[in-house]
């Protein structure tokens, strides 16, 4: 008797249906998938000066005047920049040229700007990338400090830092802290750039201006308000400023 | 007999390796999951190639809507309980135990602190038909000596109410978490930039200078 229970036993089919688990599991996956998105959002950094009444204007704007650009964003999507040579020309409308968004319009103007053109700062910022994305991954963790940091001098004119494709430590470690003293070699000129979106402009106009001034590797934005100089210019082009 | 042995054809599929890939699949979404928070005012938000991502935590949320509307929101409750508080004060207006407990449920605040009780009382369609056609005022109150406007309130209790939070945290669990609320601006792409200079202006009034601009990844062209 006991021989024949032990038989049936190893019969006994131990196969278990699936089915209801895969179902189960088609609907969570269903509600993971429509619940959740997978790409988060980005988060470009914006500083702004903080309000300071005692500031005049003088101390606003340091830079060289033909350094300098202004890029007015107007209603439509339109753009215009605005270049001058002498502090006494700024305010004549004839100055104001159009542009488009994009590589061939804006970017074009400030990589090939007259006095500081921003084409070697770019190029000195892919050859840094280069160096950075030809380290091994393990390295390259170690080194993120030392890329920022490469990324600002580049930014304040030190082109030199970098060259084939390499990183070149010597003079890295010869820029002072304020990346300021530093005679060994001669830095570029470094372009200003003023942004002066107008209230009918929209945001993502100024999301992209934001945006260009960090393809183009530009250190030195603000975004001001317009003024009556501003208005003259504007208003001898016949462009609405409201 | 071909019938009788069609009859006898054992059609058990087997399920494992489909129980397999499902599971893989789950688990995929389930740790690459970032849940969509059902807000009432949505935005597109612009382009661009910034590579950094907005924080996962620890945030102050400004939404300004194609009209201008401004909301705020943060992802903290006990942020948002301390904010209440205090904002209840300040505009003098109560709520009760409920109220207080269905505001914390809301994902965004965009109604003036003196229609809390009476907004709070209506159904969800009629919220959403309030949220999308007020906000937060943003002019400063005559009456404060200040000149503070709501919004500003707002932020600055959001802020404080963290900072307290914080604050209370045993030194071991300060540990990766953020000191202070992070701002991030979430506006639409036709939001005029009017709407997004006066936001700017009144939180440089209070001497917040840093923000961060939530945007959408866009290759660049070459």
């Amino acid at each position: 008797m006991a021989k024949k229970k032990e038989s049936k036993q190893k019969k006994m089919n131990v196969r278990v249906d699936f089915t209801p688990m895969v179902d189960m599991m088609m609907l969570l996956i269903t509600f993971f998938m429509l619940c959740t998105s997978l790409a988060k959002p980005q988060a470009m950094h914006l500083t702004m000066p903080a309000k300071d009444e005692n500031m005049s204007a003088e101390d606003k704007d340091k830079s060289k005047t033909e350094q300098t650009i202004t890029i007015y964003l107007a209603d439509n999507d339109k753009l215009y920049y605005y270049i001058v040579d002498k502090k006494e020309d700024f305010g004549k409308p004839e100055f104001l040229k159009e542009t488009s968004w994009g590589k061939e319009g804006i970017r074009e103007a400030l990589r090939n700007h007259r006095h500081a053109p921003v084409k070697v700062l770019m190029d000195a910022k892919t050859q840094l990338d280069n160096w950075f994305n030809a380290l091994p991954k393990t390295q390259q963790e170690a080194n993120d400090s030392v890329y920022n940091r490469a990324l600002i001098m580049i930014k304040k004119g030190h082109v030199d830092v970098v060259s084939n494709n390499q990183l070149d430590q010597a003079k890295y470690n010869k820029i002072d802290k304020d990346m300021k003293e530093y005679t060994e070699t001669d830095m570029v000129p470094t372009l200003a750039v003023n942004i002066k979106p107008l209230n009918n402009s929209s945001y993502d106009n100024l999301v992209t201006i934001l945006d260009e001034m960090q393809i183009c590797c530009i250190g030195k934005y603000v975004i001001d308000q317009i003024n009556d100089k501003d208005i003259a210019i504007l208003d001898g082009n016949g462009i609405k400023v409201e | 007999m071909g019938k009788i042995k069609i009859k006898k054809n054992d059609v058990w599929i087997d399920m494992t390796p489909m129980s397999d890939v499902m599971v893989l699949l789950l688990t995929f979404f389930m740790l690459s999951a970032n849940f969509v928070k059902n807000e009432v005012v949505k935005v597109v938000t612009p382009a661009s190639q910034t590579m950094a991502k907005v924080p996962s935590s620890a945030t102050l949320d400004i939404t300004i809507d194609p009209e201008g509307r401004v909301l705020v929101a943060t992802d903290k409750v006990v942020t948002m309980e301390k904010a209440l508080e205090q904002m209840l004060k300040e505009r003098e207006t109560s709520l009760n135990a409920e109220q207080k407990k269905a505001f914390l449920a809301e994902t965004q605040i965009g109604v003036p602190v003196k229609n809390l009780p009476q907004y709070l009382g209506m159904t969800h369609e009629e919220q959403v038909k309030v949220l999308k056609s007020t906000g937060i005022p943003t002019d400063s109150i005559q009456s404060r000596e200040d000149k503070m406007s709501e919004f500003q309130l707002w932020v600055k209790a959001m802020k404080n109410g963290y900072k307290e939070w914080y604050n209370d945290l045993e030194d071991v669990d300060k540990a990766g978490v953020a000191n202070k609320l992070e701002i991030c601006i979430k506006a639409d792409k036709q939001t005029p930039y009017s709407s997004v200079k006066m936001v700017i202006a009144e939180l440089q009034d209070i001497n917040e200078s840093r923000y961060k601009l939530v945007t959408q990844y866009k290759k660049l062209e070459e």
